[in-house]
């Protein structure tokens, strides 16, 4: 593509510095051991599940292997391809560092060269995809090697040559301005659109049902879809064997591979879009870094605040809690988000279950089980209280430790029992529970949460700097495991021995008991700006 | 030599550059100053070519986004970022490699011990203070031996030792005639530097001095001679507006 060799040493020198550092880094951590031994577990497992998976799916229900494997390369292309072709129409599909921006943009290396480098890592994704999915062709559905081989081969080949081009075509493009390439996105849309067209046909001519969903993946129609249709043609042709349609469609393919390629080659580019790129990698390292403490966060989307005010009725570590009730006022939907519409509909859902008559007696159980499924499911959100520990004026504030940490984290307390209210009173008012139940139920929520959260900032200051995220999520839940657990002892008892009602007293006492004991060795978190680790 | 004409930069309605111009020739120092949102980044950046813009930049008489022109450019960005997973010293043998230079192990060892990073030269990029950064930030660059370099706002976060060694750095490039633009809002710490300075307000170049006409005069003093003016003009407009 016009880049010069000197510019490939360039990168495969980040490249190999950059990998080496890190493998040399984590081999010095124990946890990666563990990390590993858990991934390769997964990974077996998860490799020996499919087999049975698609026998149950698929050869039971008279769909022979070439069949089954043509129509799970066709929806993993519909997952891969499309979704990759309209982030680079929107010139945000490839991610650059900050580093690249300070480094690499302004240095004497072509701007298709620096778009390859960074399409090199979405592009490794894609090989182990492949490469696992070359490897399962033998091993779930016996097919012949040299079959999966060359699936592998065009996989990697013309699947990456084209998408790279067009990639390159996307990004680099200097002619088109923002309106063209805005109906480029649309075109793109509309390309997509087709697919949906003829799944809506096939629906309308079949009904639902995998038998329908099948011919779908396997309809002509879908391989005369342009680029994307042409790929899922060639893969026909390899594993279902020659039609006409697959035989124009995988030759449209390699001559669209071959055309983007030249366009991309000749293609002018001086790095215009750095522009783009730089305030992708901006929103992406923003989100980036939310995520890592918790938060939605979706690259580009930006919260916006209206004007609220709101009067402190309180000092000291108090004051934390009216400046976030401050923030959250300042919000669209005040406290409540996405996780809250999560609880409506659960809470709704229940209700209808409720009403058909599924649940009778177990009503009270089949809330508390959807609450513990919401609960341990869900990562911890870390709320504005994880902020509160980044802001070094929150340490200045001359109050205990104790106080900050309950102020910081009172509103998360509000919100839970919002959220339990949600998912209790619906089903609750339909079955007709009595009050006390309801209440007892909203306040077992209330302390599930309050459990996950302090065993989420007890984790943070003990093993924050020795744990990743995963591993601190793990921890998490060990530690929730521990008071739900003893929670659900004490309610067993209770229920067997006396009532429900004392049952879930028990539970709420047990497990705020042990709550309580987590937040004041958490509350050290507040102590000073470091984690005890 | 850098020169800018008519350099236009919009963002939606806002014109942060409108009709930028200006020149530092061969071994001399510009300043680029102005209030905040004057438009300084934005010119600092589509010199870089880091944005789009109207206009042409040119460095060496080259378009300043041709190869060419690349290759005898350094730029010091204000917030340096370090790949994380690299060295200090892999930093610079990165740059070696982008730029494509013959530079001896020598070279690179004298360059690391100006600036005191000779012991830190095998840390991790995320294992560096913002002002070690700073440091790594200006070796990268002066490796290049550049004839154009573009320093925004380079003694921030470096300590007196690291401030007296760059200005002095400063002067030998001066001396080997490259064309230095330096932002900066530490006039202070660029008094005794400056050959020639820009005052930006609202996208536009409002003034410009050479230091052999105005001798006498402090660059602190005309610049708040020049923004002052425009300020006061404002307060004006605002008064008689009322």
């Amino acid at each position: 593509m016009g880049v010069k060799s000197a510019d490939y040493t360039t990168f495969l020198f980040l490249y190999r510095k950059i990998l080496k550092n890190r493998v040399k880094k984590a081999l010095h951590k124990p946890v990666t051991y563990v990390y590993l031994v858990i991934a390769v577990l997964y990974f077996v497992l998860i490799f020996g599940s499919f087999k049975i998976t698609f026998d149950v799916m698929f050869a039971e229900r008279g769909i022979d292997s070439a069949s089954a494997l043509t129509v799970v390369l066709t929806v993993i292309t519909f997952f891969l391809v499309p979704a990759n072709l309209i982030s680079y129409g929107k010139r945000k599909g490839l991610v650059f560092r900050q580093s690249d921006i300070h480094f690499l943009f302004p240095a004497p290396v072509n701007p298709k060269g620096v778009l390859l480098y960074a399409h090199v890592k979405t592009v490794l994704l894609g090989l182990l995809t492949y490469f696992v999915l070359s490897v399962g062709g033998v091993f779930w559905f016996g097919m012949p090697l040299w079959k999966m081989f060359l699936f592998f081969l065009i996989s990697c080949v013309a699947e990456n040559v084209l998408e790279a081009s067009m990639m390159v075509i996307c990004y680099g493009n200097e002619r088109f301005n923002r309106r063209q390439m805005l109906l480029f996105q649309i075109l793109i849309y509309a390309v997509m659109g087709i697919f949906v067209v003829i799944g809506i046909a096939v629906y309308i001519r079949e009904g639902a049902g995998l038998r329908a969903v099948v011919n779908y993946l396997h309809s002509p129609a879908i391989q005369m879809v342009p680029v994307v249709g042409w790929f899922i043609a060639l893969v026909h042709l390899l594993f279902m064997g020659p039609t006409t349609v697959n035989i124009i469609g995988s030759v449209l393919y390699f001559a669209a591979a071959v055309f983007f390629f030249l366009t991309a080659v000749r293609m002018k580019c001086t790095g215009e879009y750095y522009e783009d790129a730089i305030k992708f990698a901006e929103d992406y390292e923003e989100a980036r870094q939310k995520g890592k403490k918790g938060e939605v966060a979706i690259a580009g989307w930006k919260k916006k605040y209206g004007k609220a005010t709101v009067s402190y009725r309180g000092s000291y570590a108090k004051a934390l809690f009216y400046r976030q009730l401050l923030e959250y006022k300042k919000n669209r939907f005040f406290i409540f988000g996405f996780y809250t519409l999560l609880c409506l509909c659960a809470g709704i859902g229940l209700a209808v279950i409720g009403k058909r008559g599924d649940m009778g007696e177990m009503a009270p159980f089949v809330i508390l089980g959807a609450m513990a499924y919401l609960t341990f499911i869900f990562a911890a959100y870390s709320g504005k209280w994880g902020k509160e520990l980044a802001k070094p004026y929150t340490y200045l504030i001359p109050d205990s430790a104790f106080r900050k940490l309950w102020y910081a984290t009172l509103m998360e307390h509000i919100r839970a029992l919002a959220d339990g209210c949600l998912l209790t009173l619906p089903t609750g008012i339909v079955m007709g529970l009595p009050f006390l139940q309801m209440v007892l139920i909203i306040m077992v929520y209330v302390c599930l949460q309050a459990c996950k959260l302090y065993a989420e900032v007890m984790v943070e200051a003990f093993l924050g700097n020795i744990l990743g995220a995963v591993g601190k999520q793990f921890a998490r839940l060990f530690f929730e495991g521990i008071v739900i657990g003893f929670g659900i002892l004490g309610a067993a008892l209770g229920t067997i021995l006396f009532s429900l009602e004392v049952g879930l007293v028990l539970l709420v006492i047990v497990m705020a008991g042990m709550t309580a004991v987590m937040m004041i060795i958490a509350s050290i978190n507040f102590e000073r700006m470091e984690s005890v680790a | 030599m850098l020169e800018i004409q008519g350099l236009t930069k919009v963002y939606g309605k806002y014109k942060a550059a409108d009709g930028v111009s200006f020149a530092v020739g061969n071994g001399e120092i510009g300043i680029l100053l102005g209030p905040n949102g004057a438009g300084k980044s934005t010119v600092i950046k589509s010199i870089a070519g880091l944005l789009r813009y109207q206009g042409k930049i040119s460095v060496k008489g080259m378009d300043a986004r041709s190869i060419g022109a690349k290759k005898a450019f350094a730029y010091v960005p204000e917030l340096p970022v370090m790949y994380e997973a690299l060295t200090v010293r892999e930093h610079i043998v990165f740059i070696v490699h982008a730029y494509h230079l013959k530079v001896t192990e020598d070279e690179i060892q004298k360059l690391l011990g100006r600036f005191e990073l000779l012991d830190k030269q095998d840390k991790l990029g995320n294992e560096l203070s913002k002002g070690m950064m700073q440091k790594v930030s200006i070796c990268c660059a002066l490796i290049i031996h550049p004839d154009v370099i573009l320093l925004d706002e380079p003694m921030v976060g470096l300590d007196p030792a690291a401030i007296k060694e760059l200005k002095q750095v400063i002067l030998e490039l001066k001396e080997e005639g490259a064309t230095i633009l330096i932002s900066t809002h530490m006039l202070e710490m660029v008094k005794e530097l400056w050959d020639i300075m820009f005052v930006l307000d609202k996208g536009h170049v409002i003034a410009s001095y050479r230091k052999s006409d105005v001798k006498e005069d402090d660059l602190e003093e005309l610049f708040f001679h020049v923004t002052d003016g425009e300020h006061g003009k404002e307060e004006e407009g605002r008064e008689r507006g009322n």
